[in-house]
């Protein structure tokens, strides 16, 4: 049953790379979701079980060759919906592709049927090393074909369209020549990929460096925004710190209207990658974003 | 700016972030300076990679105490960079980091916990594979000397020269500690995942000597002529049909095949 499945959604994923009827390249949205962590498995799967539609999948912590995460994640996928977001793709690096990596990747979203593929607009280091870090990247001409071009050869080995994320900041390069946004937009229709939008890394970076989140967003491309990340951060003296191991701060629900009024309802999530609460916690938190779509519809009617 | 100069760029803020040395290309900014801002990468890298070592080694970090291991991370990471797409390889290389450091010497039991928990991690995500049952020894009799073995992917051997497992157990259960020491002689064991349990035991010298034979491809025939070294012949049919009894019940062997 699952073989088949599988199959099927194999040749669909074909297809996504070509224009679809109505024009617009994104996927079916999945409503609202959350982060998968360890310390839910358990919940997720008896006492709370169905009560997201679908999970974000660390892509890194699945590739091992077996055992229990495994194994986990293929009882969650009988449950959920799950999508893969990956942290190593590194996509901005002036190395060469990790080919092995990406054969690993296209494995793992075959096995638990995901329904996207996201990582990071950033490089993690050159000369095989990994830095772990989302690094950013200097936005030129020059960088932009070079993501693009990479962004489409991955692409064409996945078979599907990624989702590219926007990072936090905390520096930039004397040598840029263009906005983030203006160079993300751009990137989105070059490499005719899709974006995921951290409304919580835009709002770190417009503080860090002093722009307004509502430019950047009102810049991107309404038919590319597939997914929205929700998360806290932390300040250090002058700077805000991408901690995402808190709630959701005020402004960021604020840019999230703002989204919502944009990009429309778009699949959303909360991304707790550290002090992470128990599920029911970020479930009310989650109930929040859900609020917030639900009265944009009422507006709108 | 060619593309050259992206990768040129790229390697100098890799050196500001790995050697802790200045990096000009920062845009000055309003408010906080380029130096500052680099130093958020800087000060992450260290942190972030301590952290990763010390999750992938909780049971050495604790023995050790939180200073001690995050100058051992430190000094580790400034020699072996990761080069994995993720942190769960960071540290492949520690036991024999920590065997090739003169602090070996005088603490020889920090090498051994640093393989012993790497190893431990290694069988509880390593390849899945059904365990055969007793009933797959059903062969004729003239077939058994040509019997060779597949062992579970999850079966770890190593052999330690201290009481490193000791000292896991005694963390692990948050036991009182025993004092770390060197054994009277080196002792085998065997670490292996039976469903998603990992598990480990002492193994006795002839046990771990056939299990590691029959690992390397060996026939039936072959472990028993090896167990002579144990054991007068009369007594070795019964040795090695005890072993590989004890072997298929516990879940290490994942195949048989005959010539």
């Amino acid at each position: 049953m699952r073989r088949g499945a599988s199959c099927q959604q194999a040749s669909r994923q074909k297809a996504l790379i070509a224009p679809t009827a109505n024009g617009s390249p994104l996927l079916s949205p999945l409503g609202f979701g959350l982060g998968l962590r360890t310390v839910h498995y358990e919940a997720l799967l008896g006492s709370h079980r169905g009560c997201v539609s679908w999970l974000e999948v660390l892509t890194e912590n699945y590739l091992v060759p077996g055992g229990r995460p495994l194994d986990f994640l293929r009882r969650l996928g009988e449950h959920y919906s799950l999508v893969l977001h990956g942290v190593s793709l590194s996509i901005g690096s002036t190395d060469p592709l990790n080919l092995e990596y990406l054969r690993q990747v296209r494995n793992l979203a075959a096995s638990c049927e995901a329904k996207w593929i996201s990582d990071h607009l950033c490089w993690t280091g050159v000369e095989g090393i990994n830095l772990h870090d989302l690094l950013p990247l200097p936005y030129t001409q020059e960088s932009l074909q070079h993501v693009a071009s990479r962004i489409r050869q991955c692409q064409d080995y996945l078979g599907r369209r990624l989702l590219i994320e926007n990072v936090s900041s905390y520096l930039s390069y004397a040598g840029s020549e263009m906005s983030e946004w203006e160079f993300l937009g751009e990137l989105a229709k070059r490499a005719d990929c899709l974006l995921l939008l951290d409304l919580n890394n835009i709002h770190v970076s417009a503080t860090n460096h002093g722009f307004d989140p509502n430019t950047y967003l009102d810049a991107l491309p309404v038919d590319r925004v597939q997914q929205i990340h929700l998360a806290g951060h932390t300040r250090h003296g002058e700077l805000l710190i991408d901690t995402h191991d808190a709630p959701v701060a005020e402004p960021v629900w604020q840019l999230y209207d703002a989204a919502l009024r944009r990009f429309g309802p778009v699949s959303t999530m909360i991304e707790r990658d550290d002090n992470i609460p128990p599920l029911e916690v970020l479930l009310e938190e989650l109930q929040r974003a859900r609020g917030a779509a639900l009265s944009l519809r009422a507006d709108a009617a | 700016m060619t593309s050259r100069d992206l990768a040129q760029l790229q390697k100098r803020l890799q050196q500001s972030i790995i050697g802790e040395t200045a990096f000009s290309d920062a845009a000055a900014g309003t408010r906080v300076n380029a130096a500052t801002r680099t130093d958020v990468y800087v000060n992450a890298y260290r942190l972030r990679l301590i952290d990763a070592l010390a999750a992938n080694f909780p049971r050495l970090q604790r023995f050790m105490g939180t200073a001690a291991f995050a100058a051992l991370a430190e000094n580790y990471l400034a020699q072996f960079p990761s080069t994995s797409v993720s942190v769960r390889w960071f540290g492949d290389r520690l036991a024999q980091f920590l065997r090739d450091d003169h602090t070996s010497a005088v603490a020889p039991w920090l090498a051994d916990l640093a393989d012993w928990e790497w190893e431990i991690a290694a069988a509880f995500d390593s390849p899945d594979a059904p365990p055969i049952a007793l009933v797959a020894l059903n062969v004729a009799p003239e077939e058994w000397p040509r019997l060779r073995f597949t062992l579970h992917p999850s079966v770890r051997l190593l052999r330690l020269q201290t009481n490193a497992v000791e000292l896991f157990s005694a963390i692990s259960d948050d036991a009182a500690m025993p004092e770390a020491c060197m054994l009277d002689r080196p002792q085998a064991y065997a670490i292996w995942r039976q469903e998603f349990e990992v598990r480990f035991r002492i193994q006795d010298d002839d046990e771990a000597h056939t299990l590691t034979l029959l690992g390397q491809d060996a026939t039936f025939d072959a472990m028993c002529g090896d167990l002579c070294d144990w054991h007068e012949a009369s007594e070795v049919p019964a040795r090695a049909a005890s072993l590989l009894r004890t072997w298929i019940t516990d879940g290490m062997i994942a195949g048989v095949t005959s010539d």
